[in-house]
């Protein structure tokens, strides 16, 4: 109990000096890059929140070289939800003159469409087409194969390597 | 045990896929459908599983049961999102400010989404607005407009739109998009919304950009730039017949062969794919915007490349 106490304290001390010796320089570089204070604020705090998430922060050796990658990830998740959202809205805006739609569809489209991206992640070019051509056209795995120069059976496994995707993006 | 619990949680995983991917092949005989049965009922973590995987499938389902245009999402998604391309968009970073402050504005307004002038697929359309200006929207485009007793504001909102200014003298005359205004400083003018920037064109007289980064330049009759949200291309000499959209015809001088089939888009239903193989190859050519299948027709006949109907709505275009 004591001893767990001890670390509890130790990782708060850690975490705390790392904010008290680096907050001001990260979010001054931001600022300097992005030439907002109000972006770079959010980017900042973003940024330190994914640094107290982490299990082990006694672990970190050069905190500066830390912060500056996480808070590319940072930016880079912000940027790529403003493309995302901004491409969101162009569709909606598009869609037939007689429709209007509401900000919980738009919700509803942008949460969708940021899933569908983060299944994405971490696959090829060819696989995204693949996984696109089946989940958003339904194509079957030979019109697929047809149209992309593989083999059905290629497919199926491209599929199946998409499927397994979607469960890691719906559980984080 | 780490190891242990991680290679028996890919293994489910696994089995998950696979009777997903037997259901969804549905060719499952009654004691296959059984056999799921047994299996999902074996161990919570196989129901919870499958229930992730229905769960994903629900969110892929959304844009069509919305009835939206999927080509602008599909072209954003197929784009991968690697490392390299983040630290390129490091180096663009004022760009970012701006978009801020866009999304800031969006709130501000309420986030009403509806456009007030929206042209569907294959449609073209004008509009006289309240001070006798006239707007006409290429197909696929969208424009909010907002008078005031101080300024003609038209939000373009997707799309590309050609206004013809009436003089007043009180009142400039804006086009605002994502990136920036465009003001009137004469008459006639076009502004088209491009993935990253915006284009304006000039007819006559002339007009001047200010980006949301406060950047200015004027362009003159006869003229076109792209701007961004931080940056303004210098302006260089339109191309003849770059307004020819108004009448149907889409007017290409050696332009890479995606700029020619992106001018189709807006006038298709479905999708248009073109292999990044023949995507810059150069052409010169005048096509008929309310047949698309002719235009493409006529590209193939003039160009070393192969036009595949898959479906009417599923275009590929290769090298033949």
């Amino acid at each position: 109990m004591t001893n767990n106490a001890t670390v509890l304290d130790t990782r708060s001390q850690i975490l705390e000096r790392i904010f008290l010796a680096h907050y001001q320089w990260l979010r001054s570089t931001l600022q300097r890059r992005m030439g907002d204070a109000f972006g770079a604020e959010d980017v900042t705090a973003e940024t330190f929140a994914q640094v107290v998430a982490l299990p082990h922060p006694e672990t970190i050796i050069e905190p500066r070289a830390l912060l500056t990658t996480i808070s590319r990830r940072v930016l880079f998740g912000i940027w790529r939800r403003r493309d995302l959202e901004h491409a969101c809205l162009e569709a909606l805006a598009l869609r037939g003159r007689d429709t209007c739609h509401s900000a919980e569809e738009q919700a509803l489209l942008v949460e969708a469409v940021m899933l569908i991206d983060k299944v994405l992640d971490g696959l090829s070019c060819k696989e995204r087409r693949v996984f696109l051509l089946y989940k958003l056209d339904r194509l079957g795995y030979e019109e697929i194969g047809d149209l992309i120069g593989l083999s059905p059976s290629q497919v199926r496994r491209v599929v199946a390597k998409g499927l397994r995707h979607c469960v890691a993006a719906v559980s984080t | 045990m780490n190891a242990h619990t991680r290679s028996s949680s890919d293994f489910i995983l696994n089995q998950a896929v696979e009777w997903m991917l037997r259901l969804e092949e549905g060719d499952l005989t009654h004691s296959d459908r059984a056999r799921y049965d047994a299996w999902q009922r074996a161990d919570p973590r196989h129901a919870e599983a499958i229930s992730k995987l229905m769960q994903a499938a629900k969110y892929f389902d959304v844009p069509r049961q919305m009835g939206i245009e999927t080509d602008t999402l599909l072209q954003k998604l197929e784009k991968s999102t690697s490392r390299r391309k983040l630290l390129r968009n490091m180096a663009v970073l004022a760009g970012m400010t701006a978009g801020a402050g866009w999304l800031v504005h969006r709130g501000a307004s309420g986030l009403n989404l509806s456009a007030d002038f929206r042209t569907a697929t294959g449609e073209r359309h004008s509009y006289r607005l309240p001070d006798q200006s006239l707007i006409t929207l290429n197909a696929r485009s969208a424009a909010d407009i907002a008078f005031d007793s101080h300024e003609r504001l038209v939000r373009l909102r997707a799309g590309m739109l050609i206004a013809d200014v009436a003089h007043d003298g009180q009142r400039p005359f804006v086009i605002d998009t994502l990136y920036g205004g465009v003001r009137a400083l004469g008459t006639e003018f076009q502004v088209r919304l491009l993935p990253d920037g915006a284009e304006v064109a000039v007819a006559s007289s002339k007009v001047e950009i200010r980006t949301h980064s406060g950047a200015t330049c004027q362009v003159h009759a006869g003229e076109r730039a792209m701007f961004t949200s931080h940056s303004i291309e210098t302006p260089s000499k339109t191309q003849d017949g770059a307004m020819a959209w108004v009448n149907g015809y889409y007017v290409a001088l050696d332009e890479p062969l995606t700029h020619v089939i992106d001018a189709l888009r807006p006038y298709r239903r479905g999708i248009i794919r073109v292999d990044p193989a023949v995507a810059s190859m150069r052409v010169s050519a005048a096509l008929p915007l309310d047949d698309t299948d002719r235009a493409l027709n006529s590209l193939a006949s003039i160009m070393p490349i192969e036009i595949q109907r898959y479906t009417p709505y599923w275009v590929i275009v290769s090298a033949r």
